[in-house]
């Protein structure tokens, strides 16, 4: 084999490898970086890797909160091979508020506490098959939930 | 934590007591910041297999209520909910189904 083949062929071991590390390697730890970002467009670059489509995702939430400290959030995804579940907030001081992991037995669904500082959206993004999901629906806040 | 089956799944709720303090919050006695203390990871096993990671920032609640799900647990194994936050603190709880 000459010098040029085997760097081509090293070359591509090593970009294979990191693609399939990637997805897993992700969020093998708290996502310093996304809840970093005080911003929802940073937040969202730092956590999805391409385009956002609507995908086949329940959220319930209240239309208005009495009590932004407190706001019950439900999702629901009705879609295979889902990866992660997103929470975020927009007008939040920091908008990712939390990242759920699906593994081997998991259904995709989670339900949480979230706090909401005032009226904003409640943004879910879902990662599924590779691809990057999100829906949305606006908070009303009469008494804010951030310190 | 409450467990309940229902057909093949498994649904999970469990509150969680804790500050989940941001660090913007001023004592109003002291008129010192109030350091970030909240929970960052939360892991659920079920039979000694992971079935749930989530990873937490300041904007989840005080006192935090979390509810997941998992298909195929079978009756009288245990689940497991375990806790970390950012100041070294942690807990788990081990519940049968």
């Amino acid at each position: 084999m000459d010098n040029q083949r085997r760097k081509f062929i090293e070359n591509s071991i090593v970009v294979g490898t990191a693609s399939l590390l990637a997805p897993s390697l992700m969020f093998a730890e708290w996502p310093q970086n996304a809840f970093n970002e005080t911003e929802l467009d940073q937040a969202l670059v730092a956590i999805a890797q391409g385009p956002l489509e609507e995908g086949d995702i329940t959220l319930v939430a209240p239309k208005i909160a009495e009590n932004g400290s407190q706001v019950r959030v439900d999702v629901q995804v009705m879609m295979d091979h889902v990866e992660w579940i997103s929470i975020l907030v927009d007008k939040n001081p920091v908008p990712l508020t939390s990242q759920f992991l699906m593994m081997g037995r998991s259904e995709p669904y989670i339900a949480t506490n979230i706090k909401v500082r005032e009226t904003s959206n409640i943004i879910v993004l879902v990662k599924a098959d590779n691809k990057y999901y999100s829906t949305r629906q606006q908070v009303r806040v009469s008494a804010g939930g951030c310190g | 934590m409450r467990i309940s089956k229902k057909g093949d799944e498994v649904i999970v709720k469990a509150l969680i007591k804790h500050p989940m303090e941001t660090g913007r919050k001023v004592d109003p006695d002291t008129g010192e910041t109030i350091p970030a203390h909240f929970i960052q990871t939360v892991i659920g096993e079920y039979d000694g297999r992971k079935v749930f990671t989530a990873y937490w920032g300041t904007g989840v609640s005080e006192n935090p209520f979390i509810s997941f799900k998992f298909k195929g647990g079978e009756e009288s194994k245990m689940v497991k909910l375990s806790w970390f936050d950012n100041q070294g603190a942690s807990d788990s709880l081990e519940v049968p189904i």
